[in-house]
């Protein structure tokens, strides 16, 4: 409505009768020099309004009709304020038969037959609703109503008194509780409404609002500082005073471990902290159910405050809390013993960590139905325990104990394909796994399948490290089975073959692989995989007697990419023949600069040609693996980073290259803009425009 | 005002290009029954190769043409896909529908998906409307339902359909009814759900169904039941409840009936 529209509260409100036609009524008050204003838009489909002033004023006031429709009740009805009310309400009853609450009141009152009775009510609940307070006689009816033999009646009674949210009405629905064709849609409708309409307040509810209000007060503190003590302090006290210790505890140590490291007096702290758990202790001594310790149900806040502390790098703080929390729990302390493993981890403690790690997915049906820490820097693998798994997996291998990653991958591999329906391979199901894999597998099938790739590559890795190099062939052709055009499974075919020194059939992979790259495969690896397949296929031909000298594919590996001068170095043979020429081998010391340099500071790169497109792939790749592959800036970018590399291999005076370069990236500009106009999430990130100045620079604009 | 609204009948032979989805009723008997799902992918499409409409749709929940302005001529297929998702959203509150502007930038034509049949709304932009309500103007639209019929199934209005609903209206003795004989009835029913579709938010609808509420065939006090339920008349179907003596339709009632939240405007 418009800012100077009045409110129907100080309007003249009739009911329109049916036939309703808003059309006709819409054209007979244009008649009356009535036209429609800017309206609300209707609410939702079960409401409609229309607005309406004249044009000429009456010493400065306008006239104004609003029409509504309330399809839930069936009614139509109009208020009127202003000079012109009286001729135009006299018109309305004339015409239309338009009448006020009295009257729907008395028709109300009147009707006999049920389904009178509920569209008359229906009439009186759409205009009594904007009164200050109900008629006696709509309450009386109200409450007949609600006490109707009729069942639908009085349902339909109840649907009407939703509207009017007075306290004597409140009380008249409150008093319907028995009634079993009414309920739980009186409760329903008494939840819904003030707690100032309550006729009676309920006991301490003044005690219960300040709390609420302090509980409220506290949370809005720790949500803008997270990290200060005293935020954690108070709200421990709070807990405490209604009656959650366990929850109290968990803060209480927050707040002693943020403490103690900004050097605060604790003795107060150290005091509820003790008080805490001698209550605890005396709950559970008394057989009190509640008395658990912060396992359930505090451990949701628990794994909160931890990861919390995880993310913003409080390592220290996490082992302190987390070794206070669980030595004080009973039954469900892995998930806290995950965050301890995280921190001893981040902290350099390699082998507490997986010795802690161990202990937590001895108990692994805890870590499946609880809650994860986060904080975790591997993927997300759909479970707590799997992440736990594969975490553990993973130190093992730093660690240097391939054997037991390995194991630990197994366990895995029975959940996982179990879970993305894949077979298991020859490996007995030991029984410990059996229950587990059954439970997990609908479970986690729909968020393991998108990582399934990522752990067979994982497998296959970690059989090669173990020299079982038909294993992990075998992996990875589990993987070309589904996905004959995986050009990052060939070209790992293919170092795996050449790790073998099969030279034959690394040339045969490499071959696939070639044909399988795609231009967005090339820029979301860090290394462009095209010049790594160059280097295996050099080192292959370098094996076959007879085959040309791999000049060609050692300066293209290099050029595309002076990072693949990594993989080079890890091939004898073709390291060997490299260092015979003295223009490759200078190549190679040069790559060897250039990527020691990417790795450092790409600024010092100089930047040739080779060094533009390679900058620009350095800068490109993490920028695309951070977008999403289901949304649209990711193959946008890709394409872009594409025509932009392509257009680098123009020689720098060229003609087209400047005009070109500002055409893509002026079409791309806008572009992003329309995306970011549609709310895309990642198109304003700032990510993104770094992107498109890493591209500026390489082209020189 | 000179909006214009449309029943698109599909039962009749030799009518547009959206036969297929349309003809199933025709061909099964069932007046009854259709496939809004298909025949609204079969109408857009035949709507978004019309040379008298722009060819970017909307979506229900954007009142204007979202669609920006100045596409680049080399937008990327990822990002026309994201700007059409955008636009052609759909408000949850509101029937499944697409809006094209006509190449005229005047009018708009909002094809609707109700569960009973397909409407076709024309209207004249805000940008065009005339503000004063006392001066209706209809050649607009009438040129653009003359533009739009050749691809289009037969177009029904308001008065087509309650000339259609007579039969319901027969006095209530058994042998009247018996000479109507089923199909009249029948065509009726469609007739009534094809109402509650293009007057899904008119409160007219009620005032017809209220009429046909106490009739004496079952079946049309169920197809009252039903277009009330979809048009969400909420204590108009406690009405019904707190009368019906059918055993079928007394259930189904109680299920309809079951409270929903309220969307009370209060006070």
């Amino acid at each position: 409505m418009s800012s100077d529209m009045p409110s129907p509260h100080d309007a003249l409100r009739l009911l329109l009768p049916p036939p309703l036609n808003r059309e006709r009524l819409r054209a007979q008050l244009a008649g009356r020099g009535l036209y429609e204003v800017s309206s609300a838009r209707r609410a939702s489909s079960s409401f409609w309004m229309q607005h309406f002033r004249d044009r000429t004023t009456h010493d400065g006031h306008a006239t104004y009709v609003g029409y509504q429709e309330d399809h839930i009740l069936g009614q139509g009805w109009v208020w009127l304020a202003g000079p012109g009310v009286p001729t135009l309400s006299a018109w309305l009853q004339a015409e239309w038969g338009a009448y006020p609450l009295a009257t729907a009141l008395q028709r109300a009152a009147a009707a006999e037959r049920p389904d009178a009775v509920i569209a008359a009510w229906g009439a009186v609940c759409v205009l009594l609703a904007w009164e200050t307070a109900p008629d006696p006689s709509a309450l009386a009816l109200c409450a007949r109503l609600l006490h109707d033999p009729n069942d639908a009646v009085r349902q339909a009674a109840l649907c009407g008194a939703s509207y009017l949210l007075f306290p004597s009405v409140t009380d008249l629905i409150a008093a319907c509780r028995d009634d079993a064709a009414l309920t739980p849609e009186v409760d329903r409708q008494l939840s819904l409404r003030p707690a100032a309409a309550h006729g009676s307040p309920p006991p301490d509810s003044h005690e219960d609002s300040a709390i609420l209000a302090a509980f409220a007060a506290v949370e809005a503190e720790l949500a803008a500082d997270p990290l200060a003590p005293d935020g954690y302090a108070r709200h421990a006290r709070l807990l405490a005073d209604v009656g959650q210790q366990a929850w109290a505890l968990v803060d209480v140590h927050v707040a002693l471990a943020l403490g103690r490291r900004e050097g605060r007096a604790l003795g107060e702290l150290v005091g509820l902290a003790d008080g805490l758990r001698a209550a605890q202790a005396a709950r559970a001594l008394q057989g009190d159910g509640d008395a658990r310790a912060p396992g359930e149900p505090a451990l949701p806040l628990a794994v909160d405050r931890l990861g919390l502390l995880l993310h913003a790098g409080r390592f220290h703080e996490v082992v302190e809390i987390a070794d206070a929390l669980i030595q004080l729990s009973v039954a469900s302390a892995a998930p806290l013993q995950v965050a301890l493993a995280l921190a001893h981890h981040a902290l350099g403690r390699g082998a507490q960590a997986v010795s802690t790690l161990a202990d937590a997915l001895a108990h692994p049906l805890q870590l499946l139905l609880g809650a994860s820490p986060g904080g975790s820097p591997g993927p997300a693998w759909g479970t707590p325990w799997v992440d736990a798994l594969s975490l553990y997996a993973d130190w093992l291998h730093d660690l240097g104990d391939l054997g037991g990653a390995a194991d630990v991958l197994l366990r895995l591999w029975w959940v996982v394909p179990a879970g993305a329906g894949m077979d298991a391979g020859p490996v007995a199901e030991s029984p410990e796994t059996a229950a587990l894999t059954e439970l997990l597998a609908d479970r986690v099938a729909e968020s393991l399948q998108g990582l399934r790739r990522d752990f067979i590559f994982r497998r296959a890795q970690i059989l090669a490290d173990l020299e079982q190099a038909d294993a992990a062939l075998a992996t990875l052709d589990l993987l070309l089975a589904e996905e004959p055009d995986a050009a990052d499974a060939w070209l790992a075919r293919a170092a795996l073959l050449s790790r073998c020194g099969q030279p034959e059939l690394t040339l045969s992979a490499c071959a696939q692989a070639e044909r399988c790259l795609r231009p967005i495969d090339r820029l979301l690896e860090d290394v462009d995989p095209r010049a790594l397949l160059q280097v295996r296929q050099a080192a292959a031909l370098i094996q076959l007697p007879g085959a040309p000298p791999p000049v060609g594919w050692v300066v293209g590996a290099l050029t595309d990419d002076p990072r693949s001068v990594a993989v080079l170095l890890s091939e004898p043979a073709l390291l060997a023949w490299v260092a015979t020429d003295a223009d490759l081998a200078a190549l190679v010391v040069d790559a060897r600069a250039a990527a020691s340099a990417i790795d450092v500071d790409a600024d010092f790169v100089e930047k040739q040609v080779w060094g533009d497109r390679t900058l620009l792939r350095h800068a490109a790749a993490p920028i695309l693996r951070s977008l999403s592959p289901q949304g649209a800036m990711r193959p946008l970018l890709a394409d872009f980073f594409s025509a932009t590399l392509t257009l680098l291999d123009e020689p720098s005076e060229s003609p087209v290259r400047l005009p070109r370069g500002m055409a893509l990236l002026t079409s791309i500009e806008r572009q992003i803009d329309l995306l970011a106009a549609i709310d895309d999430p990642e198109a304003r990130q700032p990510t993104v425009r770094e992107a498109l100045a890493a591209a500026a620079e390489a082209l020189g604009l | 005002m000179s909006d214009r609204r449309f029943v698109l009948d599909g039962a009749a032979p030799g009518g547009g290009v959206a036969q297929g989805a349309f003809a199933t009723a025709a061909e099964t008997g069932d007046l009854l029954s259709f496939d809004a799902g298909a025949a609204f992918a079969s109408t857009a499409a035949a709507l978004s190769g019309a040379s008298v409409l722009r060819t970017r749709p909307w979506g229900s929940a954007h009142v204007h043409d979202p669609w920006p302005s100045g596409l680049p001529a080399d937008c990327h297929p990822a990002v026309a896909q994201a700007l059409q998702v955008h636009c052609e959203a759909q408000d949850p509150g509101a029937p499944h529908s697409l809006t094209w502007l006509v190449t005229d930038g005047r009018h708009t034509v909002r094809l609707e998906a109700h569960e009973a049949a397909l409407v076709l709304h024309i209207a004249a932009t805000s940008a065009s409307a005339n503000g004063d309500a006392g001066q209706p103007s209809g050649r607009g639209e009438d040129a653009v339902v003359m533009a739009l019929r050749p691809l289009l199934p037969p177009l029904l209005t308001e008065e087509d359909l309650t000339i259609a609903l007579r039969p319901l209206s027969a006095p209530e003795d058994a042998a009247t009814v018996d000479a109507f004989g089923g199909a009249a009835v029948l065509r009726a029913r469609q007739a009534l759900q094809r109402l509650g579709a293009l007057w899904f938010d008119d409160l007219r609808l009620l005032d017809v169904l209220r009429r046909h509420a106490a009739h004496p065939l079952q079946p049309v006090r169920a197809s009252v039941v039903a277009v009330a339920s979809q048009a969400g008349y909420r204590l108009f179907l406690y009405e019904r409840a707190a009368v019906e003596t059918d055993p079928l339709l007394r259930r189904i009632l109680r299920t309809l009936t079951t409270p929903v939240p309220a969307e009370s405007e209060g006070a």
